[in-house]
């Protein structure tokens, strides 16, 4: 129990600190390198949780897909910068920002800790997935029945979904005449 | 568990697919404007016959695919509006596509598609479904934004709305996360069981609402999220302005409906929801009708109409929230008088966007100042724009007159006298923007003298919303008569059990 | 002095540890005798002798070379962005030792299934094996990026986005033509998909073999080697994303490389010639499994080498319509065949999803070399009997049958080699 804590909080810390790298990073690159960073942490929260399939599609799809294509555009666009120069145009916009941002953190802790009450249905839905995992023997198969089975309709409109998306991509990489 | 029969409660959606892909095929072998938009509006009626059948065959709520899919009187309602847009949507943009866009074929395909995800968004009772449909429906609109290729307005357009659209959706599944980690479940029945165990103040329920609140509030564009709206209208192409308006606003309020109430979330803890709601909506309501008034550019204006006009939605759901729980029946009412008012602002506004669209392609301007005079140069056209925008305003004769004082009893009745009052006086204000430019058009002196002929295609467009709103006017009890059970039906269900 | 020993936890990571250990070492070293042999096998296909001073036939040259790029100077181009340039490489070999983890080199050392032992062949038996390598696998171009962009010479980054491109392109075909795998297996377990082409008594290649086809295109293609060595393809873009590198860094991107090679060679053999079974040869004798195991991944390896000493390097806008075009309709039709047999018909049926695999395979090889005749790009030897060249190819020489050379003429630009009559066909 305490090496779950200590590991989840060493994890926490890390997956928070390379997301703040994200933003705060000048250089796009860093960020990019940053956020990949990111991804994989939250893989290795996945794993934590025992869901080793999960955790390794996250990683490929995430860290290995989604983000070279990202560092490739980054690094074509933008390798002859160092930093972008991006305009502030609005001075105040960034300290306001930052202090909205600390709000809702501080309300959201706030009403993590006193507010949230897990109820007996909440249990037992928990329960039911726990018991899915079990009778299909292995998380990729407790994945497998989920997403073939119980939302299989919003996983047939994903097809849908990502067929618009390469049109409006087509439409938007053709060539103007 | 999973049976052919389910297929038929989707059948609408699925041969809206079918057409899109017909239309993309054809697309390729022939580049003939008029074959692409013939058949896009031929092959709706497949849709609008099996949305028919279902009307006139089912009288509850069905279910099928693990309780994902709801058809119920409240998605088909909707589900007619969406055919309804889409109908309009081809007639409407057909001119205007042959002058401006080159690819027309791409238009309607994804127009289609868009169409296809909002039907999903009234239909689906789980929130993943949810999500993905409201993807569905946004990304067409993100490609329609900017398919003016030469205009650097269009691409900004486009670029700010997937950047903005990105966003709401992040907040929106941040409240997605939060209500499943509180419930254990994305399915919206089962939620609506959870909330009922739920005594007062669990928190973390208003933090979850207030997330889904403001996801949906881009959509919407309800102030404090409506940026976006003046800026996108303003860049995009105007039938894809007209769309926006319309289509994403009515699945914004049908998905967020649907999550409020046959999601139970009125069972938990309600006042704050009702104090965020109701600050949302009389900002939403002053700001439209304010900005609105100081507009010199058409589709701006009509961008902060819009908005005005999701402020009065929002005072009818918020009715509805402050009554839920005490009586059922009277609080339908409200729904029912909100069903109403989405219907007539569809029909109205896409009618007045065809008649901008129609006048500004024909003076080439979008100036309201470029309008001058156009009663004397167009006089059909501008008869047909001034009823829908009278409309609009809520002047008596019209549907839209109706439209307002449904909600406006009905919210009163509900016990929400503040929110009629602010709602009525920006009414007010909103007849002096709309009357400017029916004064323009009529009064002022034209520009030059030679008649506008308008083309076939945007003056069928405009006569027939403006028909359907004179009907609309005269069947206001058959309307009705089919918005209540709507209403009701998304309460059935938890009744039932 | 073990006594740690008898605590499970305990046990296991050690044993982890030492296990991971010792095929780090295995693995460098196989990386190190690579060098050496393919430089011998290539130049045997050249006509050349290779290698062959250092020591008895040439076996001390990994060493050699090993000292030479560690005296080297280890240079930071200063144009380089440093601390990335560093890492690249370690990224790029970490990686690639990363991805053998899930690899069963051999039986249990009980040789019983059902018997486990924490010491048995294979680092970690995760129930998603298969998957592990995917994904980390698809980590490695993130070195080879970031070192083309960290250098700060355009020739790298044109070489490492050239690189991203075709490994993410490939990688789609990759992973598909595995999934017709996984569905007779029924399971991402490397151990279970060797155990269970034991059951079925049959290796994977023969109900899969349009499978393995498009698997080993599609590796050649994501460890960047030849034909598909278009990254570091030297008469367009110096060495590609290894322009600025030298000495050891040089030398951790070329073991990178090597080691993907053998892990995507383990992957076949496992996946596809059923790991390191041999018709129960194995049953009795554990560690004969591991022979085994190493012959097939030698065999791979040999096919790299061989495929390299081979084909010339296909042009890059051909490369990316290959995968895209071709590789990955092909990788989904074999997914649509497998899953029919599978459902339909089941085990016993293996053998229509191969049939069928094996004619699509012929099919296209038809169409893809009717193709290249229409193009102009492929001999076409079927009129007259002897080899007609394609019109964008020029011959400087060009070696010919002695006993021909008087009565043939006809070809335009053959000239009589005075001194060239073994030497291979030279393209200008």
């Amino acid at each position: 129990m305490t090496f779950e804590i200590v590991s989840f909080v060493v994890l926490a810390v890390a997956t928070v600190a390379t997301a703040i790298g994200v933003i705060a990073f000048k250089n796009a690159i860093h960020s990019a390198l940053s956020l990949i960073l990111t991804l994989l942490f939250l893989a290795l929260f996945y794993l934590q949780l025992q869901a080793m399939f999960i955790a390794v599609v996250q990683i490929l799809i995430y860290a290995g897909a989604i983000m070279v294509l990202f560092l490739f555009v980054v690094t074509m666009l933008a390798s002859d910068q160092d930093e972008l120069a991006l305009r502030n145009q609005i001075p105040w916009q960034r300290m306001v920002g930052g202090l909205l941002g600390l709000i809702l953190v501080a309300a959201l802790s706030y009403l993590l800790f006193t507010g949230a009450q897990v109820t007996g249905t909440t249990a037992s839905h928990a329960e039911s997935l726990k018991q899915a995992i079990t009778t299909y023997q292995g998380d990729t198969q407790a994945f497998g029945m989920a997403l073939f089975h119980g939302f299989l309709f919003p996983f047939e409109v994903t097809s849908l979904l990502i067929v618009v998306a390469i049109l409006g991509a087509l439409v938007f990489g053709r060539r103007t005449n | 568990m999973f049976q052919l029969s389910d297929l038929y409660l989707l059948a609408p959606e699925i041969s809206l697919v079918l057409l899109a892909l017909v239309v993309m095929v054809i697309d390729l072998f022939t580049k003939r404007r008029i074959v692409i938009a013939t058949v896009s509006l031929v092959g709706l009626i497949v849709p609008v016959g099996f949305v028919i059948a279902q009307a006139v065959t089912y009288t509850g709520p069905r279910t099928a695919l693990f309780r994902m899919l709801v058809v119920d009187q409240y998605s088909l309602f909707f589900r007619v509006i969406f055919l309804i847009i889409a109908a309009f949507m081809v007639l409407a943009s057909y001119n205007y596509l042959g002058k401006y866009i080159k690819a027309e074929g791409e238009f309607y395909v994804l127009m289609l598609f868009s169409v296809v995800g909002m039907m999903l968004m009234a239909s689906t009772g789980e929130l993943i479904s949810i999500y993905i449909a409201l993807e569905l429906t946004s990304f067409p609109l993100y490609a329609m934004a900017g398919l003016l290729r030469s205009s650097t307005k269009s691409s900004e357009a486009a670029l700010k709305y997937v950047l903005l659209g990105a966003m709401s959706s992040a907040i929106l599944l941040y409240g997605f996360a939060l209500l499943y980690g509180l419930t254990g479940t994305t399915d919206l029945q089962g939620i609506a069981q959870s909330f009922k165990s739920f005594g007062n103040g669990n928190l973390m329920v208003i933090v979850a609402d207030v997330l889904i609140i403001a996801g949906f509030g881009f959509k919407i564009s309800a102030v404090p999220f409506h940026m976006w709206a003046p800026d996108i209208y303003e860049g995009a192409p105007t039938p894809a302005t007209a769309f926006f308006s319309v289509g994403s606003k009515a699945a914004g309020f049908a998905a967020l409906i649907r999550i409020l109430v046959y999601g139970g979330l009125w069972q938990a803890d309600l006042t704050p929801l009702i104090v965020v709601l109701g600050v949302v909506a009389v900002l939403t309501l002053i700001l439209g009708n304010f900005a609105a008034a100081v507009q010199t550019n058409i589709k701006r204006m009509m961008a902060y109409s819009s908005i005005a006009q999701a402020g009065y939605i929002l005072v009818g759901v918020v009715a509805t929230l402050t009554m839920s729980q005490k009586n059922h029946t009277a609080a339908s009412s409200g729904i029912a008088a909100v069903l109403f008012f989405i219907l007539v602002y569809v029909v109205t506004n896409l009618g007045a966007f065809s008649g901008i669209i129609a006048l500004s392609n024909l003076t080439g301007g979008e100036k309201i100042e470029d309008f001058r005079g156009l009663w004397h140069r167009s006089p059909l056209l501008t008869v047909c724009t001034s009823l829908c925008l009278l409309s609009l305003a809520g002047i008596p004769p019209v549907a839209g007159f109706f439209s307002k004082v449904f909600i406006f009893t009905a919210a009163w009745q509900l016990g929400q006298p503040w929110l009629v009052i602010i709602a009525l006086l920006c009414s007010i204000v909103s007849i002096v923007y709309y009357g400017r430019i029916i004064k323009v058009m009529f009064f002022d002196a034209p520009r030059k003298e030679e008649r506008l002929v308008a083309p076939i295609s945007l003056s069928t467009t405009i006569t027939l919303a403006t028909a359907a709103l004179l009907v609309l006017t005269v069947i206001v009890t058959v309307v009705l008569d089919a918005a209540n059970p709507a209403a009701l039906s998304l309460f059935a269900s938890l009744l039932g059990k | 002095m073990f006594d740690f020993m008898n605590n499970p936890t305990v046990a296991l990571i050690v044993a982890t540890v030492v296990k991971g250990a010792l095929l780090i070492v295995i693995l460098l070293t196989a990386f190190a005798y690579m060098t050496l042999i393919e430089r011998r096998v290539v130049a045997k296909i050249q006509g050349r002798l290779g290698p062959n001073r250092a020591g008895p036939m040439g076996l001390f040259q990994p060493v050699a070379d090993a000292l030479k790029m560690m005296f080297k100077e280890q240079m930071i181009p200063s144009q380089a962005r440093a601390g990335i340039y560093v890492l690249a490489p370690v990224i790029s070999v970490v990686v690639a030792l990363c991805a053998f983890a899930v690899v069963p080199i051999g039986n249990n050392w009980s040789a019983n299934s059902g018997v486990h032992s924490i010491w048995d062949p294979f680092i970690g038996d995760i129930n998603v094996g298969l998957l592990w390598i995917l994904s980390i696998s698809s980590l490695s171009v993130y070195g080879i990026v970031l070192g083309g962009w960290s250098s700060g010479n355009r020739y790298s980054l044109l070489g490492a986005l050239r690189s991203a491109a075709q490994m993410v392109s490939y990688e789609t075909s990759l992973g598909l033509a595995l999934s017709g795998v996984l569905m007779w297996a029924g399971s991402l377990s490397m151990v279970t998909i060797v155990h269970r082409q034991l059951d079925m008594g049959i290796w994977y290649i023969c109900a899969q073999p349009l499978g393995f086809v498009i698997y080993i295109i599609a590796a050649v293609a994501e460890v960047n080697r030849a034909p598909f060595d278009l990254p570091e393809a030297e008469q367009e873009l110096t060495a590609g994303y290894l322009t600025e590198y030298a000495g050891l860094r040089w030398s951790l991107f070329q073991m990178a490389e090597y080691i993907n090679m053998i892990t995507v060679s383990a992957v076949a053999s496992t996946l596809f010639f059923g790991g390191w079974s041999l018709f129960g040869l194995t049953d009795g004798i554990p560690i004969l499994s591991i022979v085994i195991f190493m012959i097939k991944v030698a065999f791979f390896l040999f096919l790299f080498i061989w495929l390299r000493a081979t084909l010339p390097r296909i042009r890059y806008d051909r490369l990316m319509r290959f995968g895209w075009q071709v590789l990955l309709p092909l990788a989904a039709l074999n997914i649509v065949i497998t899953a029919c047999t599978v459902a339909l018909g089941g085990d016993r049926f293996w053998w229509i999803s191969g049939v069928a695999g094996l004619l699509v395979v012929v099919v296209m090889l038809f169409a893809i070399r009717r193709q290249g005749i229409l193009e102009g790009t492929h001999f076409s030897e079927v009129e007259t009997g002897k080899p007609v060249l394609p019109h964008s190819v020029r011959l400087v020489t060009y070696e010919q049958e002695p006993e021909l050379e008087q009565d043939e003429d006809s070809a335009p630009s053959v000239s009589q080699p005075p001194l060239a009559r073994n030497s291979n066909t030279v393209q200008v």
